[in-house]
């Protein structure tokens, strides 16, 4: 799916000069989505933390 | 009257009680620079002459008097202009919000008023804080004192420039993904991102909310000292306010760091500009001979923090400002609506694993501080770059230079502050950031201040270009 196409499925009418630098952000996003190494199991891990318990711990 | 305009609050506030020095002659001095120097450095968005000079004069009246004072009594203080200030426009950097005037103060206005302060005005940001370069498109970019030509770093640019160039004695920034640390690094002066949650959010324009720090700006480590204590607290307004008690951090300047163990992550060793590696090694070399104990210690995890960092930063802003993407898109700068619209094409997968990532980052620095008391690294790898014709190109990647060395304390919510440690060829300054666990801002300052008493000693300092 195109960045454009993207965006009008939110709503949101993109402009053109916009795309490629959008499509930039992007890809350094995708890039740095390679150090998420399997070995670190992120699916374990509890996605939400509303009070960081190490700080609780100092309280 | 130069001088006045660059002693800082802990030089001042004696001063001040012993009548010696007058707040009016202070804000005087500051204004009659912000006249001269401001047009060229744009560090403010808003100055308040009238208010200020009004505000000194009570001060200067209630010395006279043998009142009580406030530990900022008469000392100018530039807010940046994400704060919401009661009565006074508060822009956030934004042309949307050129005419918006808030009903209250954030919360941190607040305990400034009430420490006695004297708001000398608004400081220029990168729009909505939404970048590391302090180019704005809508009340011009602010400039860096050191030399014009070059950025002053964001998104607290105004308050880096400010501090740096005698317009301000404290000023106020916000961190989201190095906005404080960044600023400080290139415009020469210090600052402090505390841990998450200590300064109340409440009232300031949010960014990015899981990774917004609130934190104090200025010329030296004892006035963040003073000034953090000041900002700090629980704030039942806020749902992010830490409920700690917050100690006088004044207390942790002025003692030795024989012995105090620095952990050097390797991770902050990559990809850095040659000059600001040999300023960096000679800082620890300097710490090594203050009795320190510098070590290179691994910490595989941090490589997701460019990761983390982007993923959050996109789409809890691109969230935040969804409504206005969608009705006035035209409103925003480039740059921002760049970024804010990236994070918006981000699905669920990408921010849980984002915040699972940030896990694992605050579990491996924290194990980390069970090996050594603080972290050391570069403030940002690079040095401070000049303006370039294509300017949504350069914020644009600014950020993915500056993100690997700022993300991981934004990630994990510790506290970090920035110090200078000399200048590159081109004449700019460098920095380095020190970083320790959660709620352990005192070692930080201990050492900062160790630091900035060695480097205010050695040939690498250099006084501020108009101090000279």
């Amino acid at each position: 799916m195109s960045v454009k196409y993207a965006l009008y499925c939110k709503g949101i009418t993109p402009f053109d000069a916009d795309l490629p630098y959008i499509e930039y952000v992007l890809k350094t996003i995708q890039h740095a989505q390679r150090a998420l190494a399997p070995e670190y199991e992120l699916y374990k891990e509890v996605p939400f933390v509303v009070v960081d318990k190490g700080v609780l711990k100092d309280d | 009257m130069t001088e006045l305009a660059f002693l800082t609050a802990s030089e001042l506030v004696p001063l001040f009680k012993s009548k010696k020095v007058s707040p009016v002659e202070v804000i005087k001095a500051v204004f009659r620079r912000i006249e001269k120097l401001d047009p060229t450095y744009r560090s403010y968005i808003t100055t308040l002459p009238e208010d200020a000079l009004k505000q000194a004069q009570q001060a200067e009246a209630a010395i006279m008097r043998n009142e009580d004072l406030g530990p900022l009594h008469g000392i100018p203080v530039g807010i940046k202009d994400l704060y919401h200030t009661k009565g006074i426009r508060t822009t956030s950097g934004s042309a949307m919000l050129r005419n918006f005037i808030p009903k209250i103060n954030a919360t941190t206005v607040e305990k400034l008023h009430k420490a006695g302060m004297v708001m000398t005005g608004k400081l220029n940001t990168h729009e909505m804080a939404g970048g590391v370069s302090s180019i704005n498109p809508f009340y011009g970019s602010s400039r860096n004192p050191w030399n014009p030509n070059y950025l002053t770093g964001g998104s607290s640019g105004g308050s880096g420039a400010a501090l740096a160039a005698g317009l301000a004695t404290l000023a106020t920034g916000s961190d989201t993904f190095g906005s404080i640390r960044v600023p400080a690094s290139m415009c020469g002066v210090y600052g402090i991102k505390p841990t998450y949650g200590l300064i109340s959010p409440h009232g300031i324009t949010p960014l990015a909310a899981s990774l917004d720090h609130p934190g104090p700006m200025a010329r030296s480590v004892s006035d963040l000292a003073l000034m953090l204590g000041l900002m700090a607290g629980y704030d039942e307004k806020s749902p992010v306010s830490l409920k700690v008690k917050v100690p006088d951090y004044t207390k942790s300047l002025n003692k030795e760091i024989k012995g105090l163990r620095i952990g050097v992550p390797g991770y902050f060793l990559q990809g850095l500009d040659p000059e600001v590696k040999e300023l960096f090694m000679n800082a620890l070399n300097t710490f090594s001979t203050m009795g320190a104990i510098v070590t290179e210690v691994q910490l595989p995890e941090l490589s997701m923090s460019t990761f983390a960092g982007y993923v959050v930063l996109t789409v809890e802003s691109g969230n935040y400002h969804y409504d206005m993407l969608r009705t006035n898109p035209a409103g925003f700068g480039n740059d921002v609506r760049i970024l804010f619209e990236s994070g918006l094409l981000l699905d669920h997968t990408h921010y849980i694993r984002a915040q699972q990532a940030r896990r694992k980052i605050a579990d491996a620095l924290k194990k980390s501080f069970e090996e050594v008391d603080i972290l050391a690294a570069p403030a940002i790898p690079i040095t401070v770059p000049r303006f370039q014709e294509n300017w949504i190109l350069q914020s644009t990647e600014l950020t993915n230079r500056c993100m690997p060395f700022t993300a991981p304390a934004n990630s994990a919510g510790i506290p970090s502050l920035s110090a200078p440690i000399g200048f590159s060829s081109n004449g700019l300054p460098v920095g380095m950031q020190l970083m320790d666990n959660h709620l352990r801002e005192d070692l930080l300052f201990q050492a900062g201040d160790a630091w900035e008493k060695a480097y205010k000693a050695s040939p690498l300092h250099k006084p501020y270009p108009d101090e000279q």
